[in-house]
């Protein structure tokens, strides 16, 4: 047939021409240009007192300086260090802190030198609710002043738990440049303007944000010349470019499948970092019948944290030990959490008058790992005669429905800067109970532990504030306000050709740091 | 037919006021606050309220459609609630990839669908038609991130013919080309298996009509019977399915957008979702619903061309 032949040449000249489109090959740039890949659709507002999503706090770790730095790669506060504060000291009563300045710290786009000012307009900025979202972090802070360009003086109105906690760089600790941050006004948010390695440069919706070396970094030029940090939503195109060699870093997924399938790749680490977010179950106790202990203690000892780590997968996720992660300062497993006894709780249930089992109706984000994590919650759970019905939504109804305190019981998977203060204020005070005018993230409405936690953030006895941290853990243990399941690390794949220049175990910006050493072959 | 145009464009206007409410209303129905979104889960109350003012939000949502549509007359789609970009800069950054697409997509489908549907109709309930039938099936029942994985791990990651993910930046156009390959079939796909249906059925009906016969009796070699006079009737519905499909497409490419990491309206348009980004999903919405329109439009207008008897009145 005539027809098909005319088919057939057609497929033919298509294909020849799809070859020869596959065959050329683009030229290789002499810049050493580093690509990461990170598990977002898209970068929002990349001003770093504003935005609190993983995507772009880890830009801000290239792009901004704090007061202090906890040691590349590592997560611990026991490992702060210097930044553009080159040393520092305080009052007898811990209220009144002196930093003194770098010289010669220049700003990003030409916008001079940053002195003292600078930081002073910073942290008023990080401290203000209108202009930041952790402005709760500097509630205790009564004024930031600079003396003279190189020495800042920062007041306290109470002790606070750790001072530098929240001037390394992240989040609010974050140093921006006033005269940028002034002059630009909402644009700041588009070209953010810091001290950091490298230099905000191009943005391109849904596809990247470049950033190039700053060449007036003060611990000296960065040897990589441009980050080119590519938004790739999907992990199984983000896991084929890695392999195929398109990207040199990747945000991997918390899944053991993942861990053991990239760890095959040739050329490649596979790293896991702290902090970890911990995946806690927290108990609505203004809703029947979890007002009952007996009810909530019979929930809590129908986990088997063991099992669901090991289906979680052991090289990515840990078994949880408190209400606190591990690894924070102040957290305390002096009181364990409540052992697996489907058979117990069972009886305690009908010892609180449950003889049948009870029914709770759940608020469930869609999203991969959390509801997966409640499914097999919900599997488990059923043998002790606890009937879970999950009602699940997309995720930006979830966070609203469940700050209307509608859910029995919510899932809920969060890191924090590492100290206890932090964690138990926000989750276990009944200050942030929801629904309440100063609400954070109390979900279960729990109140046992506010003297202790208030008495430990204001404490100048370090031993007496742990010791106050560790009794509020056990009392919050005790009523199972919440129940701790496990704890999930980050997961990254780096190639063999970038050389990072420190060893990375931890990341407390969520992404990793980059820094003026940091090479690629 | 510039009347014709015309008043399709008058009658796009309603419909575009239609759309806006529906999305305005249905936007704001579903649970979720932008402003606690994006400052995150540790900012406090006062802190989610005052972003909330600052955008506007704290009005009724009566007032605030009205300033939007104020806005929308003096060419203003207002500002991302998440990122601060215009939604204009947005949407012209975004459309350019989209139209590629959808376009290159609908060059495969067609270059596919058309000659295999004429040729499965022509050998009518033999091993070609069979084989074809299935293939169209699996065509239609194959999702982007399965065909579109399987043709990244065999020609991107295997062979290393194409990239894995569309590259950015400043790239020159034959570079772009063969981004554009993989993701164009992946799309192309379903729109080859819907053409394939569509012109098999309509060869099938005009080939048993009597003027093809005459054609034939009168001696016209058969290959000419089946271009002039069978593939030229049976080519209008074939051009409805293209006119109608192609507002999938551009609904549908967000899977393929996905999968090969391209920017996209399907891809905006989700995103905004997910973050209650008011601004961007009005604002594409419009946008949306005049690709639509124009689609029809060139459809309707595409009659003309392949079938002379269509005259606009």
């Amino acid at each position: 047939m005539k027809l098909r032949n005319e088919g057939l040449s057609i497929a033919t000249w298509g294909g020849a021409a799809l070859l020869a489109l596959a065959l050329c090959t683009p030229a290789s740039a002499a810049d050493k240009v580093l690509r990461v890949g990170m598990a977002t659709g898209d970068i929002g507002k990349m001003d770093p007192h504003v935005a609190a999503g993983t995507p772009e706090k880890a830009l801000f770790t290239w792009v901004f300086n704090g007061l202090v730095r906890i040691r590349p790669g590592e997560a611990n506060p026991q490992f702060i260090e210097p930044d553009l504060a080159e040393s520092w000291e305080h009052s007898a009563d811990n209220l009144t802190w002196t930093f003194h300045l770098r010289k010669g710290v220049q700003c990003h786009g030409g916008y001079g030198e940053f002195t003292a000012e600078d930081a002073a307009y910073s942290l008023a900025r990080a401290a203000d609710p209108k202009r930041s979202s952790f402005s709760s972090d500097f509630k205790s802070m009564a004024a930031a002043e600079a003396v003279d360009p190189y020495t800042l003086k920062i007041t306290y109105k109470e002790n606070v738990p750790s001072v530098l906690g929240f001037l390394v760089n992240i989040q609010g600790g974050n140093m921006v440049c006033k005269k940028a941050a002034e002059e630009m006004g909402a644009d700041f948010a588009k070209r953010p303007i810091g001290t950091g390695p490298f230099m905000f440069k191009d943005y391109k919706p849904q596809q990247e944000v470049t950033l190039v070396a700053n060449p007036d970094y003060f611990r000296g030029k960065p040897k990589i010349d441009r980050i080119d940090y590519k938004f790739i939503p999907a992990i199984a195109s983000r896991d084929l470019a890695f392999e195929k060699g398109e990207l040199d870093i990747s945000y991997g997924q918390s899944d053991q499948a993942w861990y053991d399938r990239m760890s095959k790749l040739k050329d490649a680490s596979i790293v896991t970092t702290e902090p970890t977010e911990l995946y806690t179950v927290h108990l609505n106790m203004a809703h029947k019948p979890l007002d009952d202990l007996r009810v909530r203690q019979a929930f809590a000892m129908a986990i088997p944290r063991d099992a669901i780590v090991k289906y979680r997968g052991e090289r990515i996720a840990r078994v949880a030990k408190s209400v606190v992660p591990q690894g924070y300062l102040g957290y305390s497993d002096a009181t364990p959490l409540p052992a697996y006894d489907p058979k117990k709780a069972k009886a305690l249930l009908k010892e609180a008058g449950y003889p049948d089992g009870i029914k709770l109706t759940v608020v469930q984000t869609s999203l991969g790992i959390m509801r997966d994590t409640m499914e097999v919650l919900q599997g488990q759970l059923r043998k002790a005669g606890i009937e879970l019905d999950l009602q699940i939504v997309e995720h930006a109804t979830f966070h609203a429905e469940i700050r209307k305190d509608k859910s029995d019981l919510v899932l809920y998977a969060a890191s924090r800067f590492p100290i206890a203060d932090i964690y138990l204020s926000q989750f276990y005070d009944s200050a942030a109970i929801v629904g309440t005018p100063t609400a954070v993230t109390n979900f279960s409405h729990c109140a046992v532990a506010d003297a202790e936690i208030r008495a430990a953030r204001t404490e100048t006895d370090p031993a007496k504030q742990l010791a106050d941290w560790a009794l509020a853990q056990k009392k919050i243990v005790e009523a199972v306000c919440g129940v701790p399941v496990y704890e999930l690390f980050d997961a990254w794949a780096i190639s063999n050709r970038v050389k990072l220049g420190y060893t990375l175990t931890g990341a407390p910006g969520r992404g990793v740091p980059i820094l003026e050493d940091t090479t690629i072959d | 037919m510039a009347r014709y145009a015309l008043l399709k464009l008058l009658y796009a206007i309603p419909t575009l006021l239609a759309v806006l409410v529906l999305v305005f209303v249905l936007t704001r129905i579903i649970p979720g606050d932008p402003a606690q979104l994006i400052l995150g889960d540790q900012a406090t109350p006062e802190a989610v309220a005052a972003l909330r003012a600052q955008l506007g939000l704290d009005k009724s949502v009566a007032l605030q459609f009205l300033d939007f549509l104020v806005g929308v007359l003096h060419g203003d789609f207002g500002t991302s609630i998440v990122s601060g970009q215009s939604v204009v800069s947005l949407a012209a950054g975004v459309l350019p990839a989209t139209l590629e697409l959808t376009v290159a997509s609908l060059l495969v489908g067609i270059v596919f669908g058309v000659p295999l549907g004429a040729w499965s109709a022509m050998r009518r309930n033999r091993l070609p038609d069979i084989a074809v039938r299935i293939g169209s099936l699996v065509g239609l029942s194959l999702p982007a991130f399965v065909f579109g994985i399987l043709l990244l791990i065999v020609f991107a990651v295997q062979l290393g013919w194409f990239p894995v993910i569309s590259p950015s930046g400043e790239v020159g156009i034959l570079e772009r080309l063969r981004a554009l390959v993989l993701p164009s079939i992946t799309l192309g796909i379903l729109m080859a298996a819907y053409i394939t249906r569509v012109t098999r059925s309509s060869m099938l009906q005009v080939l048993g009509e009597d003027f093809i016969r005459t054609a034939r009796a009168k001696g016209v070699p058969w290959w000419q019977v089946v271009r002039r006079h069978a593939l030229r009737n049976a080519i209008i519905p074939v051009v409805t399915v293209v006119g109608l499909y192609l507002g999938v497409l551009i609904g549908n490419s967000v899977l393929t957008e996905m999968v090969f990491n391209r920017p996209g309206l399907g891809k905006l348009i989700v995103g905004a979702l997910a973050q209650r980004d008011y601004p961007v999903l009005q604002g594409l919405m419009v946008l949306y619903t005049l690709l639509i329109i124009l689609a029809n439009l060139v459809t309707d207008l595409a009659y003309g061309v392949f079938n002379p008897r269509v005259r606009f009145a």
